[in-house]
């Protein structure tokens, strides 16, 4: 099987599921079904049957790199591609696409989370600068259309999206030209040879900052400051699809032109800019404490969406190999939880009427099985072993006391504390706390077994990543980190990292 | 890459952000966000030569794009007008707050 096809497929299929929703949506949305699962077992088939060995590269338009496109796929971008893959089965599986369009013609549902979906996959494997401005746009355009489907009220929130969006995605492309003008290639790892002959500090320094701008607002998606409105009137289902992806894709894509492309060994970070990445970490992680004011599930969970990056942030920060492998397990163990903790916003509106946290006290010894979904995507999101969040921010940890980081050390443990109080608090008030006005749980019928099964999934799936976190670490994260950190020899040897060796 | 080119390209870049900012209807953001853009395809067309055809193929690709994307946002703020009866950008987002 060529690599390649395992983002080729969702564009191929985005055109023959739209025009089948123009004759039946219930044929489009089984056909986006079916792809989504095809590139599933595709991706987990290709892992383990072909791509395990290591590293692919497929050239495409005919010419080899860096002259040409390349595809290159490791462990860890298979690994991801199949999690977006998943996540798109459950979005449409859950809801989304299941309602009936509210605006804009047949329901462009379906076509739109494959588009969606290829984008992001081809974001992780793609190695040329201009291809990555072109699958950033349209990931913009597919969110445009998911949001505008939800009716007249979401027009305005969609073209904010999109034209915001795309005036990002501008300053992006802006800084592969600058990039491009500077050395003459678009390639990522040419541009990082060309960087590491020219030693030019000021096209580095420039170049990332453009395009730290161009994914700022990807990075603060759906941040309650910036998205209030919107979050109000998105539907809960599309929320839990593009919340959890949209700021951690971004981030991605980010250590990839940070690590891949400008990451040249030698490079002095300025002092301006070292207090600028150490402020952009606290403002993340300042997230925690603004949504501990909120009241309900979902705004909450909109806050931790975006406070959570800020321990990616920090691995990058750190850029050490301890802490970027920190930061890519935070990557998949965040995206997991918090599509979690979206649809369990839904489970609690659909089981009990409401997601306001002062009416859920005491549903824990009604509803046990919500009860043991909380603790188990809870105990992942707040990094409580034996989750993959818990080895994600112990890593990150460990490297900001590797590297006498002490702020950023400070930083984390604080944000780690907070976050480790308001779980209790929530452990408090489902078990706990006495209920003064209990709510009746209505029908179970009323919560859909789909709904049900993909926050198992999830939940289950972030345990898993804890317990084979060192295989995940070995096989997985260190094959994807540029050559330069994969044989880099921690000060500190402790467990997991001297597996790695 | 000459000094003409490089400034012409800054100019319609920056008056394109300027319009963006400035402008309260959404066809004058759209307008402004492809001035954008077409300063970006000026800067990436003096990037190429005749021995170098990849930044004119390349800027195809951005010309699509773009169409493409306006399209999108010209039909949202064509909708926009029929249910909001307006296309100033501060209105709807007066609306929007509203409960």
């Amino acid at each position: 099987m060529r690599p390649d096809l395992l983002f080729l497929l969702p564009f191929a299929a985005v055109f023959p599921v739209w025009v089948l929703a123009w004759f039946d949506a219930r044929l489009s949305r089984a056909l986006a079904l079916a792809v989504a699962v095809a590139g599933v077992l595709a991706a987990l088939g290709g892992f383990f049957a072909k791509f395990s060995p290591g590293l692919m590269a497929a050239p495409m338009g005919g010419w080899a790199a860096p002259w040409g496109i390349e595809i290159r796929i490791v462990p860890f971008t298979i690994f991801w591609t199949a999690l977006l893959y998943l996540l798109a089965f459950l979005g449409l599986w859950v809801g989304v696409g299941r309602e009936k369009s509210a605006g804009l013609g047949p329901d462009a549902a379906p076509a739109a989370i494959l588009l969606f979906t290829g984008s992001l996959a081809a974001l992780g494997m793609d190695r040329d600068l201009f291809d990555l401005y072109l699958f950033v746009e349209l990931a913009l355009l597919a969110g445009g259309i998911l949001i505008a489907r939800g009716g007249r009220d979401l027009y305005w929130p969609a073209f904010r999206f999109t034209l915001a969006g795309s005036l990002g995605a501008s300053f992006l492309l802006l800084g592969f030209l600058y990039l491009y003008a500077g050395t003459g290639t678009l390639n990522l790892d040419d541009l990082l040879s060309q960087l590491l002959i020219d030693k030019n500090e000021d096209l580095i320094g420039f170049g990332g900052a453009w395009l730290t701008l161009g994914l700022a607002l990807a990075l603060l998606f759906p941040a309650p400051g910036l998205f209030s409105a919107f979050l109000a009137r998105l539907s809960p289902e599309l929320t839990a699809f593009l919340a959890p992806l949209v700021g951690r894709s971004a981030a991605l894509l980010l250590f990839s032109l940070y690590f891949c492309a400008l990451g040249a060994p030698g490079f002095q970070t300025p002092l301006g800019l070292a207090a600028a990445e150490q402020a952009a970490v606290v403002f993340f992680l300042a997230g925690f404490w603004a949504g501990s004011g909120e009241k309900t599930w979902g705004k909450v969970t909109a806050f931790l969406s975006v406070a959570v990056l800020g321990y990616v942030v920090a691995g990058f920060v750190l850029g050490s190999t301890t802490a970027l492998q920190g930061a890519l397990l935070e990557l998949v163990s965040q995206s997991l939880a918090l599509a979690g903790f979206f649809y369990l916003s839904i489970w609690l509106r659909d089981a009990v009427g409401t997601d306001e946290l002062a009416r859920l006290a005491g549903l824990g010894r009604r509803a046990p099985g919500a009860a043991a979904l909380f603790i188990l995507l809870g105990l992942n999101l707040a990094g409580l072993p034996p989750t993959g969040g818990f080895y994600g921010k112990y890593y990150l940890f460990e490297a900001a006391l590797q590297q006498r980081q002490w702020f950023l050390a400070l930083a984390l443990l604080a944000a780690y504390g907070f976050t480790l109080v308001y779980f209790a608090r929530g452990a408090w008030r489902l078990f706990v706390r006495p209920e003064e006005n209990p709510l009746p749980l209505l029908h179970p019928k009323k919560t859909p077994a789909s709904l049900n099964a993909a926050l198992w999934i999830l939940a289950l799936a972030g345990l898993a990543l804890g317990l084979a976190h060192k295989t995940f670490l070995k096989d997985l994260i260190t094959p994807a980190l540029p050559k330069a950190f994969q044989h880099w020899t921690p000060p500190v040897e402790t467990w997991g990292t001297k597996d790695v060796e | 890459m000459s000094a003409f080119e490089a400034g012409l390209a800054l100019l319609l870049a920056f008056m394109g952000l300027w319009i963006f900012a400035s402008q309260a209807l959404l066809p004058r953001k759209i307008f402004g966000w492809v001035l954008v853009q077409s300063g970006l395809g000026f800067l990436l067309l003096s990037l190429g030569s005749k021995a170098n055809p990849l930044p004119a193929a390349l800027l195809l690709d951005l010309f699509f794009l773009t169409l493409a994307i306006s399209l999108f946002l010209l039909i949202l703020a064509r909708h926009l007008r029929r249910e909001k009866r307006t296309l100033d950008s501060r209105t709807l987002s007066r609306l929007e707050s509203l409960p």
